[in-house]
């Protein structure tokens, strides 16, 4: 829908202009000095273009449009559709900082390329852009335009998470995971009397001929089944700690290096490609109210679904709930990733061990840089640091491991995944 | 160094601190060159530099009546009055820039350009008028000449003009909407 054209408004140049013409006639008339007259005649006709002109066709629309980024930066066209002489524009740059550009209006063309560094992984505004039009030397001003504002998903780098732990009971029918049930594609189970329903290529007649104790009796060798598990993905996106301390809770993302959130994406796509890789089922939720959820799946294309969703992934609102209870699938292995500073994500990652689920909760905090804080800083970090390892205590009490995204998580999910619970 | 993390590319540009200095010059010019009372010469300067940082106190006109001032003081002439002419024009534009180029931007120069276009016109019409208006003022030596009448006349009709029509203008402007 085209927007209708609003009339702008004359700045105090013209009535100055006016004014000036008009005392400098009146003193060259009073003085007899034609020189003086002479003075206000550029005046007099700027005055008469600027009235002649009027205040309309002032209207900038302006538009952003992402271009294609170099590596770690993010690249977007910002161009106006305009009518008059110049427009100024004002753009935010990834919410950090705002520049102003008195560009030209009509038959311009895109002129203007706004450039940022990628700082952080998940959503950004890279640009948001308003537009003012300006007429006659700036003496005719347009209503400023409404904001265009530029969105972009910005994957995490992918980062190897090696061996995922199994949950305790494999259920799928299908994968790449050797199952208790007997079945198909596994290694030897064990010996059995042939019952209805066995394959008679299953016989094995060797065993038959040894260990047959009535004549016609057959045995049959049994495999294991072949199964896929279910992994469930569970993000705590209520913080976004940066690894520089002093920074938490000013918003300053230039200064706070690796933030929590960074971490819990890259290790969210990093799970999520060594579960589909190994054939499991993998679900993403996002625990906060209206948080992104993702049902569970496999393949290629589903591995493609959760990458988008990791990546439009950011922090929730202050004033957003958390999610306790997302439906998780019976039997499945759930990844809590979060900092675990508030103590919702734990009492959920205890609730789904209760339920019998295998739990890992993945410590996305990145290592602290303690540097900047003052003596009554530490001692209060000292103190929520020591509130977290009690509730890391109660999770490794419940049967939950805990594995530290910021260290070695390839090695440490290894062993955990070598342990059977 | 280390890059900025976040840039503006833009077509050829100036920054904002030109268009100041700019109109800094101007005034400054005008006043040496046009006014011959020393003390006169710094209050222009000053009121240029005032209005360079707070635009919007309009001080350059001050200094424009600074040169004005200089003007009366002095004896007529082609020449000076050409320059005047020229100046004051010039303080007018960059002085309504000014007011509308924030501190911190960035002027694409090629938006300046229908600005430069209409200043050349102006000056292309003012300058052989000032010309004419001053050489009538020399046939005529020694009394209010009919030069000065006419010309004094014919602009204060012009803006008389001007006003009525820009009432009417607003007029329309607030019956339309």
């Amino acid at each position: 829908m085209t927007r209708p054209s609003m009339p702008g408004r004359w700045s105090p140049a013209l009535a100055l202009a006016i004014a000036g013409s008009i005392v400098l006639a009146v003193l060259g008339l009073l003085f007899s000095r034609p020189d003086v007259v002479a003075m206000g005649l550029p005046l007099a006709l700027w005055s008469a273009l600027a009235l002649g002109r009027g205040t309309s066709g002032v209207d900038a629309r302006p538009s952003a449009a992402p271009r294609s980024s170099a590596d770690g930066e993010l690249r977007t066209e910002i161009s106006v559709e305009s009518d008059t002489e110049m427009v100024e524009l004002l753009v935010v740059l990834s919410e950090r900082r705002s520049r102003r550009a008195i560009v030209p209006g009509s038959g311009s063309g895109a002129a203007v390329v706004a450039r940022s560094r990628v700082l952080h992984s998940g959503p950004a505004l890279p640009v948001q852009v308003a537009a003012r039009g300006l007429a006659l030397d700036g003496a005719v001003l347009a209503t400023p335009s409404e904001v265009v504002v530029s969105r972009r998903q910005v994957a995490p780098t992918p980062r190897t998470a090696g061996m995922l732990p199994l949950p305790r009971r494999l259920t799928g029918l299908h994968g790449s995971h050797e199952g208790r049930r007997p079945g198909q594609g596994g290694d030897f189970r064990d010996i059995h009397p042939f019952a209805p329903g066995d394959e008679l290529r299953r016989v094995d007649w060797r065993a038959t001929a040894r260990m047959a104790r009535r004549p016609g009796e057959l045995l049959v060798r049994r495999t294991h089944t072949l199964s896929d598990a279910s992994v469930v993905i569970a993000m705590d996106t209520s913080e976004d700690l940066g690894e520089m301390v002093s920074s938490w809770g000013s918003g300053d993302v230039e200064r706070s290096g690796v933030t929590s959130l960074d971490n819990a994406r890259e290790a969210a796509r990093g799970l999520a490609i060594a579960a589909i890789d190994a054939g499991d089922r993998v679900a993403l939720h996002v625990l906060v109210h209206g948080g992104r959820s993702l049902r569970s799946g496999s393949g290629a294309r589903h591995l493609a679904r959760l990458e988008a969703a990791i990546a439009a992934t950011g922090q929730a609102r202050d004033d957003a709930s958390f999610r306790r209870t997302p439906h998780v699938p019976h039997g499945s292995v759930v990844l809590v990733l979060s900092t675990f500073f508030q103590g919702a994500a734990a009492q959920t990652a205890l609730m789904w061990r209760a339920s019998g689920h295998r739990v890992v909760a993945i410590d996305v905090l990145p290592r602290l840089d303690r540097s900047r804080l003052s003596r009554p800083q530490l001692i209060a970090l000292r103190t929520v640091l020591a509130e977290r390892g009690n509730v890391f205590a109660d999770l490794h009490g419940a049967g939950v491991d805990v594995v530290t995204w910021a260290e070695d998580p390839s090695s440490a999910l290894r062993e955990i995944a070598s342990t059977r619970r | 160094m280390r890059a900025p993390n976040d840039t503006l590319q833009t077509a050829p540009a100036v920054s904002w601190i030109v268009m100041r200095v700019a109109l800094i010059a101007v005034v400054a010019v005008g006043a040496f060159a046009l006014n011959p009372l020393v003390g006169w010469q710094w209050v222009a300067v000053i009121l240029a530099v005032t209005a360079a940082v707070l635009p919007q106190t309009f001080a350059a006109w001050g200094g424009a009546a600074c040169i004005v001032i200089g003007m009366l003081v002095s004896e007529p002439d082609i020449g000076r009055a050409m320059l005047a002419v020229l100046l004051v024009h010039a303080i007018h534009v960059l002085t309504s820039l000014t007011l509308v180029i924030p501190a911190g931007s960035r002027v694409v120069l090629s938006a300046l350009r229908p600005t430069v276009i209409r200043f050349v016109l102006v000056q292309a019409i003012a300058q052989p008028l000032t010309v004419v208006v001053m050489l009538g003022m020399g046939a005529i030596e020694g009394t209010a000449s009919w030069a000065v009448v006419a010309g004094g006349g014919a602009v204060v009709a012009a803006t008389a003009v001007l006003l009525l029509a820009a009432g009417r203008s607003a007029s329309a402007e607030r019956r339309r909407g």
